[in-house]
C-alpha cells in the first residue's frame, strides 16, 4: 500500500498488471487495453480573508478499452479509483460497446515490452512551504505543484509508463494569467514585461501585443479550426506539435494510445498542413475520455523581433466560434475592463502580420509561445463605446 | 431535485458521523464531505449514430484550514485521515451505491438532427460537528441540433426529467436566410427565459460572497434608483439540479440578490459568512471532491413583473427580439458582460421581422440597471442550459426569467 501512495513506480505497475487481468478475466476473449492514473497535487490558496489555505489532492482512476475483432471503434468506460472492483465494472461497460471511443485509432502492436518517460521521481514539497511562498508573494493568488502518474498496458502485455511533474500559478495583478511550467522550480517570480501601455479613451491601438497566455488560446483555435485544411495563413506564423517538448506540459514520447510519437509541422511555407490522424497524436482529454486524434504541445517559434508602440497589451483572450468561421475576441486588459473587443474572420486573422517578443514559455491554455504582436487593424479591433 | 434518503446509509452515515467528532471545533469550514456520481453522455444522430459513455466517481473531501481530497477511500479509514494519517488508494472492493442512469430509445424526430444528452447523478453526505446530511442532485440536459443550416440558432436546448423517457417535440428547421447583424445600439426585448443568462452573469457573480469580500463590484458602486422593477432572486432547491443541502451541509435557501432596484443580499458559504459574521446561506459548492468550496449561484432569475408580454413586443416600435443567448462571459468589478446571441429577430412596429445571424452584444450593468422599463408576468426556466465555469470549476446551473424589455444594448460584432 505504502507504494501506491508514493506514487512508486514499481508498486503502481504491479498493480495495474493486477488490474488489467481482472479486466480480462472479465471479459474473456476480447482485447482489454488498461489506463490508470495516479496523481498527487498541493494547491496553496490566498482565501477571501487573505489567509492562505492548502488543499491535498489524491486522485487516482482508470479506464478500460475492448477491441472488437471486426475492427469497430472499441469498446470504454471509466471510473475513479483503482480498485480490482472499479476495473470490473469498466469492463463490464465497455465490452457492451455502448460507450464507443470513436475516431480512436486501433492499439499498436510489435512494441517493446516497456516503455518510459520519466520526469524525475522529485518529491512534491511540503504544504507548510507552499504555505510560506504564498504568504510572502503578494502577487500570487494560488500555487499548485502536482505528479501524475499514467500507467498504460496493452493487450498484448507491453506497458508504457510515463510520469509528470507540473507546476502552476495564478497572479493576483487581476489580469487572470495562469501561468505553467514543468518542474518544480520556482513559479512566483513575476517577470513583469514592460508592455503595458493603454491608449487613451477614444484612440484604437495600431497594434496588439498578446501575452502567452492570450496568444495561446488565440493560437489553439484556430489550429482546431484550420489544422485539417490546406489553406493560406501567412508566413509569420509557424508552428509546430512537438509531443516530446522538454517543457511541454502534455504530450511525450509515447501517446495515449502507446504509438511513438513524433514531431510534425501545422503551419508550413505559410500554409496549414493537412492533419492527418493516426498513430502518434492520439490523446485523452483525461483519464474520463477515450484517446482522439489530436494536438498535444503546439510551440509557436519566436519571429522576428517587433516594435510595438501603440499597442494594446493582452493577457486573456477568449475565442468564441461564431456559426462557421466568424470568431470574437474579448479582451481583457485588467485595466478597467473590457474596453476594445475584435471580430474577425479567422482567415484574416490567420493573414494578419504576426511578429514576436521574448522568449517562449509554456502556457496553461496549451501552446508554448512567446509575446505575438498582431496587427489590429486586420483583426477589426474596434473600442467598445 | 430528488430527496430520496441514502439507500446505505449504515455505511456512508456512520463512517462520516464518527469521523465528524474528531473534526476541529469551531471551525466553520471544518467538515467531511463524500461524494458517489455517475456520468453520461449519449449522443445520437438522425443517420442512426449512437454512442454512450459512462463514468463513476467517489470520493471525499476532509475541508478546514488545511484540506484533504481522497479517491475512494475505504470508510473505515476516515478516521484516522482526519488525524492526519497518510492516504491510499483503494486496491481491494471497493461499494459504490447502485447509481445508474437511463439510456433511452431513439426519438421519433423526422429531418436531418443531431443531439446529445449530458446526465448526472450525485449522492453527497456532509459531517459536521452537529451531523450529517445527505443530498441527491440530477440533472439530464438535452441539446439538439435540426436542419442543415450551421448556425447555431437551429440549436435547442432543454432541461429535461430525468426519470421521463419520453423526448420533447422539435420544432420544424428554418431554412430563412439570415439577415446581417444589428449594426448599433438598440431596444432589447428578451424572450421569457432568455434574460435568465444576462440575471446569472451580471447580477449573480457581482453578488458572490467571496467576490465581494475581495474587490468592490460594480453593484456595490452603482447609483440605485427607488422604483426599478428589477428582482433578482437566486433558488437553489429549484431548478434543474437543485440542492437541499451544500457541499458544506448548510440547508439552502433563497437570496434575494436585488430586491426593486436595490442590491440586497449575498450568496454565501460558510468562510465568507465567517468573515461577514453572519450565517451561510447554503450556497457553498464544490465542482467535485477535489475541488475547494466556493460561494456559486443555483438557479437564478429575475422575478416576473405585471406587465402583458405581448404588450412589452407591441409597444416596442424598433428594437430586436432576443429569443436565446448562449456563451457569457462578465467581470464583476467593471459590470461589463459579454453574450452570443444566437437567436434573435427585429422587431419593426411591435411585430417580429427578419431573423438575424449569430452575433455578440456586450451589456453594462448600469445600463441595464437604468434602461429595464418592462417586466411581464411570463417567468420560464432553462430555455437555456449549460454549465457556469468559475475557478476551473464547472457547475450545473439554472436559469430564469420572464419577458424583459432593456433600452440599452450594444453589439459587439
Amino acid at each position: 500500500m505504502k507504494g501506491i501512495e508514493a506514487l512508486e513506480l514499481g508498486a503502481l505497475i504491479e498493480h495495474a498488471r493486477v488490474l488489467r487481468a481482472c479486466m480480462t478475466a472479465r471479459v474473456g476473449s476480447e482485447r482489454v487495453e488498461l489506463f490508470a492514473k495516479v496523481s498527487h497535487r498541493r494547491r496553496a490558496t490566498r482565501d477571501a480573508t487573505c489567509d492562505v489555505s492548502l488543499h491535498d489532492v489524491r486522485e487516482s482512476g482508470l479506464a478500460c478499452r475492448v477491441f472488437g475483432r471486426e475492427g469497430e471503434p472499441a469498446g470504454f468506460a471509466s471510473a475513479s479509483g483503482v480498485s480490482t472492483s472499479e476495473a470490473e465494472w469498466v469492463a463490464d461497460r465497455a465490452r457492451t460497446f455502448e460507450g464507443r471511443a470513436s475516431g480512436s485509432t486501433p492499439e499498436p502492436s510489435d512494441l517493446a515490452g516497456e516503455r518510459w518517460d520519466l520526469d524525475p521521481a522529485d518529491s512534491l514539497p511540503t504544504g507548510d512551504s507552499l504555505i510560506a511562498l504564498v504568504r510572502e508573494r503578494k502577487a500570487v493568488e494560488w500555487i499548485e505543484l502536482g505528479t501524475t502518474v499514467e500507467i498504460l498496458i496493452g493487450s498484448q502485455g507491453w506497458m508504457a509508463c510515463r510520469r509528470r511533474n507540473r507546476a502552476w500559478l495564478l497572479g493576483s495583478n487581476g489580469r487572470g494569467e495562469i501561468r505553467a511550467r514543468r518542474g518544480f522550480e520556482d513559479l512566483a517570480e513575476q517577470d513583469e514585461d514592460a508592455i503595458s501601455s493603454i491608449p487613451p479613451g477614444g484612440i484604437v491601438p495600431t497594434s496588439l501585443v498578446l501575452a502567452p497566455s492570450a496568444s495561446g488560446a488565440l493560437v489553439s483555435a484556430l489550429v482546431s479550426a484550420f489544422h485539417r485544411s490546406n489553406e493560406q495563413c501567412g508566413a509569420g506564423l509557424d508552428v509546430d506539435d512537438v509531443p516530446a517538448h522538454e517543457e511541454g506540459l502534455a504530450g511525450g514520447a509515447f501517446d495515449d494510445a502507446g504509438f511513438p510519437t513524433s514531431p510534425r509541422p501545422i503551419t508550413a511555407d505559410g500554409y496549414w498542413v493537412p492533419f492527418e490522424p493516426g498513430p502518434g497524436n492520439v490523446w485523452r482529454g483525461s483519464f474520463r475520455a477515450p484517446p482522439t486524434p489530436g494536438t498535444s504541445n503546439l510551440v509557436v517559434s519566436p519571429g522576428k523581433p517587433a516594435s510595438h508602440g501603440d499597442c494594446l497589451r493582452i493577457s486573456k483572450c477568449r475565442v468564441v466560434p461564431l456559426g462557421r468561421d466568424v470568431w470574437v475576441l474579448d479582451l481583457e486588459t485588467g485595466q478597467g475592463g473590457p474596453r476594445f473587443a475584435a471580430r474577425a474572420d479567422p482567415r484574416a486573422v490567420s493573414l494578419a502580420p504576426i511578429a514576436t517578443l521574448g522568449p517562449a514559455v509554456p502556457t496553461a491554455t496549451g501552446p508554448i509561445g512567446p509575446h505575438l504582436v498582431v496587427d489590429g487593424g486586420l483583426l477589426g479591433l474596434r473600442e467598445i463605446v | 431535485m430528488s430527496p430520496d434518503p441514502p439507500d446505505s446509509i449504515d455505511a456512508e452515515s456512520v463512517a462520516i458521523a464518527e469521523a465528524a467528532t474528531l473534526l476541529p471545533r469551531g471551525d466553520q469550514r471544518a467538515h467531511i464531505f463524500l461524494e458517489a456520481r455517475v456520468d453520461a453522455r449519449l449522443d445520437l444522430d438522425s443517420e442512426g449514430g449512437r454512442n454512450y459513455v459512462e463514468t463513476r466517481t467517489r470520493g471525499v473531501a476532509i475541508a478546514g484550514p488545511r484540506s484533504l481530497h481522497v479517491t475512494d477511500p475505504d470508510p473505515r479509514e476516515l478516521p484516522a485521515l482526519v488525524r492526519g494519517a497518510e492516504p491510499s488508494p483503494r486496491r481491494d472492493v471497493s461499494r459504490h451505491p447502485p447509481l445508474s442512469l437511463r439510456t433511452r430509445e431513439r426519438p421519433a424526430w423526422r429531418g436531418r438532427w443531431s443531439a446529445r444528452i449530458v446526465q448526472f447523478d450525485q449522492k453527497i453526505w456532509v459531517g459536521r460537528e452537529e451531523g450529517v446530511v445527505f443530498d441527491r442532485r440530477r440533472s439530464c440536459r438535452l441539446s439538439v441540433r435540426v436542419g442543415t443550416q450551421p448556425e447555431a440558432r437551429d440549436e435547442l436546448e432543454l432541461a429535461l426529467d430525468p426519470d421521463d423517457p419520453r423526448w420533447p417535440t422539435l420544432p420544424d428547421p428554418q431554412e430563412r436566410p439570415l439577415a446581417s447583424p444589428p449594426r448599433g445600439p438598440f431596444v432589447g426585448v428578451f424572450a421569457p427565459g432568455a434574460a435568465g443568462v444576462m440575471a446569472h452573469e451580471l447580477f449573480g457573480h457581482a453578488r458572490e460572497g467571496d467576490v465581494a469580500l475581495r474587490r468592490e463590484t460594480w453593484i456595490a458602486s452603482v447609483d440605485t434608483t427607488p422604483g426599478v422593477p428589477l428582482t433578482v432572486i437566486d433558488a437553489p432547491a429549484r431548478g434543474r439540479a437543485g440542492w437541499r443541502f451544500d457541499d458544506e451541509g448548510t440547508p439552502s435557501r433563497s437570496v434575494v440578490l436585488i430586491d426593486q432596484g436595490s442590491p440586497a443580499g449575498l450568496l454565501l458559504d460558510r468562510a465568507c459568512a465567517s468573515a461577514l459574521r453572519t450565517e451561510s446561506t447554503g450556497h457553498g459548492r464544490r465542482s467535485s471532491y477535489m475541488d475547494p468550496i466556493r460561494p456559486r449561484m443555483g438557479c437564478t432569475y429575475i422575478e416576473q413583473g405585471h406587465d402583458d408580454p405581448d404588450e412589452v413586443l407591441s409597444g416596442t416600435r424598433d428594437g430586436v427580439y432576443l429569443r436565446r443567448l448562449s456563451a457569457g462571459h462578465t467581470d464583476p468589478v467593471t459590470g461589463r458582460a459579454t453574450f452570443v446571441v444566437t437567436d434573435a429577430a427585429r422587431i419593426v412596429n411591435g411585430s417580429i421581422d427578419q431573423t438575424f445571424a449569430p452575433f455578440v452584444i456586450m451589456l453594462d450593468g448600469r445600463d441595464v440597471w437604468h434602461s429595464i422599463d418592462a417586466v411581464a408576468r411570463d417567468l420560464r426556466f432553462d430555455s437555456s442550459v449549460g454549465s457556469c465555469i468559475r475557478d476551473g470549476q464547472p457547475l450545473a446551473v439554472s436559469v430564469g426569467g420572464p419577458t424583459i424589455r432593456i433600452g440599452l444594448v450594444k453589439v459587439l460584432a
